[in-house]
């Protein structure tokens, strides 16, 4: 129990942590503007649910990491220019599909069951005393 | 016409020859032909099937107490310990053959005559049980539910699932170049969640003991499908859309990565260093006796035995991470690279005449008593 509330308060903590990039994401899907960037480095393959692979942009002489999945990396190849959108001041760019509610929606769902966890826990290992 | 022993009698039976042993249940197809230029008449053919003992039939009540009446055991068989759910009975642990007739569970001790554990659940509020006893089975219920192993199996999933995907992502922006605080920030929370959830159901359904191949085929279904809806979310959380050859490859490595590694040892530190001192002591002797030749076989089988566990451990973390994805592109950044450092070393040969060097490695000495 004494674990499983630890692990709630983690829970509950920590989506504070990721929220600023959350937000700033739903920033640029809502402020951003589409561009086109040039793909300077991509993996062979993404084969796996469990593995992140990255891909490398770069647009105005910087240079922007994306995490990416599916077929992208079979369907994509590195001196290609593609359409992502992007906000000036901000590291992420996004693909024009992509929506970030849910990712923002999740912080709140994780610190949600952090709370209920740690205070059911709470609650149990103080009855035992 | 011919005579009556001029028939020849065909047999294969248990007293001219071998029977024909059938180890599974299924069909036998009979063909006659003649290969002689005589007549054959193929009168009065028979096939017998001789049926070999039942070695054991056992009917259990939900709870778990054997059905004497419409159970049987072969005279002189060897008896079975592992019955009810595959749970080893604890019985005839007294001289005069009589025994607790109770049943190992793993996590705790199963009474089948009372239909309950001899000790606490030992997390008996969860899953809403609070207003049952703390020794109930299965919900008091086990004609609808089981408990495999006598406690909750699926509490931890969702947080095990969630810790393992922001590891995952924290360990890839590591590789990728980032700062250790961007790297345990910058995630997507969107994969956590759906990795909470598909741990949370992988685990539950993983507690679900199937009662034959049906049940067995429908749980593979059961944990491929949530695999693949897992593999589905992510890709349309990133990229917003999802690719279906990428989730049954998705399927398919994950079938492959979980079957490589399920009946493989994984090799603890301590067995690999154990295995090191023993490489270490048999090198230096062989080092004070040059000529012997057994020595030296002593050295390279120790060193063969040390590289095998070390590779088989690579090889799981490997497999666990899922990983057939890392090691292609392990193999497609080792091609693509000019690098000198991904050509194989030359590992030189044992010269047993070279004095050993002291594995300074090994730190802790076990006392050994001859």
């Amino acid at each position: 129990m004494k674990s499983l509330f630890i692990a709630g308060i983690l829970f509950f903590i920590g989506p504070f942590f990721f929220i600023t990039n959350s937000y700033d994401k739903f920033l640029v899907e809502h402020n951003g503007h589409l561009v086109k960037m040039r793909i300077e480095k991509l993996p062979a393959s993404c084969i796996g649910a469990k593995v992140p692979y990255f891909v490398t942009f770069s647009y105005n002489g910087e240079t922007y990491d994306k995490q990416t999945r599916g077929d992208f990396c079979d369907k994509h190849h590195v001196g290609e220019l593609i359409e992502v959108k992007m906000l000036e001041g901000s590291k992420h760019v996004l693909f024009t599909n992509e929506s970030t509610l849910f990712n923002l929606m999740s912080c709140g769902v994780l610190s949600l069951f952090g709370l209920v966890l740690s205070i059911t826990q709470w609650k149990k290992i103080r009855n035992e005393k | 016409m011919h005579a009556a022993n001029q028939y020849p009698l065909h047999t294969r039976s248990k007293a001219t020859s071998n029977p024909l042993l059938v180890k599974k249940s299924g069909y036998v197809y009979i063909y006659t032909s003649n290969e002689s230029s005589l007549n054959v008449y193929f009168d009065n053919l028979k096939v017998k099937h001789h049926k070999s003992a039942l070695m054991e039939e056992t009917h259990y009540y939900s709870f778990g107490l054997t059905m004497a009446g419409i159970s049987s055991k072969a005279a002189g068989a060897l008896s079975n310990k592992k019955l009810f759910n595959g749970n080893e009975i604890q019985n005839k642990e007294f001289s005069d053959g009589s025994g607790l007739e109770l049943y190992d569970f793993n996590a705790r001790t199963y009474d089948q005559q009372t239909g309950r554990f001899i000790q606490i659940d030992p997390t008996p509020e969860d899953g809403d049980q609070e207003s049952l006893t703390p020794y109930h089975f299965s919900g008091n219920n086990p004609s609808t539910f089981n408990d495999p192993n006598g406690k909750c199996p699926w509490c931890w999933g969702a947080i095990i699932g969630a810790a393992v995907e922001y590891g995952t992502q924290v360990a890839g922006n590591l590789v990728q170049g980032k700062s250790l605080g961007e790297s345990l920030t910058d995630v997507n929370v969107g994969n956590i969640v759906i990795a909470a959830g598909a741990g949370a159901l992988s685990v539950g359904v993983s507690a679900f003991v199937p009662k034959g191949a049906a049940a067995t085929v429908v749980k593979e279904v059961v944990v491929a499908g949530i695999g693949a809806a897992e593999s589905a979310a992510k890709q349309y959380n990133e990229t917003g859309k999802v690719s279906g050859t990428k989730v049954l490859t998705d399927v398919a490595a994950n079938i492959v990565g979980d079957k490589l590694t399920k009946n493989v040892k994984v090799n603890s530190s301590s067995t690999i260093k154990t295995a090191e001192k023993q490489l270490d002591r048999a090198t230096k002797i062989a080092a004070n006796d040059a000529t012997s030749s057994g020595r030296a076989a002593t050295v390279n089988k120790l060193e063969t035995k040390v590289s095998s566990m070390n590779a088989t451990n690579k090889r799981v973390q490997a497999t666990s991470a899922g990983a057939a994805g890392n090691t292609l592109q392990a193999g497609a950044d080792a091609a693509n690279s000019n690098s000198t450092n991904s050509k194989p070393v030359a590992v030189p040969a044992y010269d047993p005449t070279k004095q050993a060097v002291d594995n300074t490695a090994v730190k802790t000495i076990i006392p050994i008593r001859f």
